[in-house]
């Protein structure tokens, strides 16, 4: 018998085992999930925000990730008049020409800082190359400390970083005057999941329509240098 | 189905850390996603079904405060599930203080207390491979159980019964190996000349 036809007919005996339908009663899966779910708010209180996540990318080197956040770029509705700018926080791009390998793992990185309480939303991003370089990126949102202050605080905790460049950028949105007014001026993420452009916009539009925005959204997902950027526009009429 | 498991154990991932961080939506949707293999795993190895919602509720009480110890690097979020489903499945079987050989509880594991499979043992290729995975060691038969059945990966499956990759995958490539030589063979002593090993 041939590999695949051997390996088909496996899977297809297999699968008996997970053909049947469920056997639970429905009602006790339903009762068993609300009571889990009232138990899981007590146990995991839950943190103020939302975070936005994209798959992660492997680049040359490792690319590992803990947070990640992507910055909505524009967000624009035609028929309502009010709109403004607002700063929403820093985005930090940290060069470490060597000692890549001391450097820590996302995931402690940013328990520290959201142990330091230096923002309201943090992202870690640490990309390493095989040269023993490795690029970090920070995304703080709603930040409450100033910018020589985070360099100072990092190069402390983390003496690798003391010969590395480190490049400060604004992170800002026009934000339409009604969402702001409903979410009051916070700064808000979506959770993303998709593989591609059409899975992300169905899940930005089910978003907004939770939100009460029932629009359209134009989404494209582009790399530019080791960023993965996710560009999503939306227009549409907001309910009342 | 490498990629399909791929990103489903990447979305369970994703899921998890999200529940960690306090967002009860997203455990509702691994619970959703994770009840129904559970289910399934130890339907097939109880006879009663009260025993089976037993365990399945402890098995989902202990998975929600163990969610800070699940470690990406050595499983996926299904395969650290039922590997406790496993445990506790052993625990369960030892509370009832009878005595269970080791064979009988590794036929348990390997999943064969379920019904017969009429429809695919009508095709007669099926029905003699059937047989010989049934004459396997039963740790044999529940690594394909978890393999072909739950889509496991080779990683998980040894984490899941206690062993190591580099083993699981020996004994996958060496018992595929016997099974299509097994077959061949049975197919020349029919006549038939369809096959190949």
């Amino acid at each position: 018998m041939r590999s695949k036809k051997l390996n088909q007919t496996l899977a297809a005996l297999a699968s008996e085992e997970m053909s049947a339908e469920s056997r639970s009663n429905p009602k006790s899966i339903q009762s068993l999930e609300a009571e889990l779910l009232s138990r899981h708010r007590r146990l995991y209180p839950r943190k103020a925000g939302w975070k936005m996540l994209i798959n992660p990318r492997w680049r040359t080197g490792r690319l590992v990730l803990a947070g990640v956040a992507l910055l909505i770029l524009g967000i624009g509705a035609c028929t309502i008049p009010t709109e403004y700018e607002a700063e929403v926080g820093k985005a930090l791009a940290i060069h470490v020409p060597q000692g890549a390998s001391q450097l820590p793992e996302p995931s402690e990185m940013l328990a520290f800082l959201e142990g330091a309480n230096l923002a309201d939303e943090i992202s870690v991003s640490i990309s390493e190359q095989t040269t023993g370089e490795a690029d970090i990126k920070l995304m703080l949102w709603n930040e409450r400390v100033s910018e020589d202050e985070l360099v100072q605080i990092l190069r402390e905790r983390y003496p690798v970083l003391q010969k590395a460049l480190f490049e400060v950028h604004e992170m800002a949105g026009t934000v339409q005057g009604s969402l702001a007014d409903k979410i009051g001026h916070d700064v808000f993420h979506i959770e993303v999941s998709g593989e591609d452009s059409e899975e992300i916009r169905h899940q930005v539009l089910e978003y907004l329509a939770a939100q009460g925005f029932n629009g359209d959204a134009m989404v494209e997902i582009y790399e530019e240098g080791d960023e993965t950027l996710i560009d999503i526009t939306i227009e549409g009429e907001q309910e009342p | 189905m490498r990629v399909r498991r791929y990103l489903r154990d990447q979305r369970h991932s994703r899921l998890l850390a999200r529940a960690k961080a306090g967002d009860t939506d997203a455990f509702r949707r691994l619970y959703r996603e994770l009840y129904e293999p559970v289910d399934r795993y130890l339907s097939n190895r109880l006879q009663n079904r009260e025993d089976v919602e037993d365990l399945i509720a402890q098995l989902f009480h202990r998975f929600l405060e163990r969610l800070g110890r699940y470690d990406s690097r050595r499983g996926s979020v299904a395969a650290w599930l039922l590997t406790m489903a496993r445990n506790a499945l052993v625990d369960h079987y030892r509370s009832q203080k009878e005595i269970i050989s080791i064979d009988t509880l590794a036929d348990i594991l390997a999943g064969n207390g379920g019904d017969p499979l009429q429809d695919i043992l009508r095709d007669e290729e099926a029905k003699s491979v059937h047989t010989m995975l049934k004459e396997l060691p039963a740790e044999t038969q529940e690594m394909f159980s978890l393999r072909f059945g739950y889509d496991m990966s080779y990683r998980d499956i040894a984490r899941c019964v206690g062993s190591s990759e580099t083993a699981v995958k020996q004994r996958f490539s060496r018992t595929l190996r016997e099974l299509r030589i097994r077959l061949a063979r049975q197919s020349e002593r029919g006549g038939e000349v369809d096959y190949a090993i």
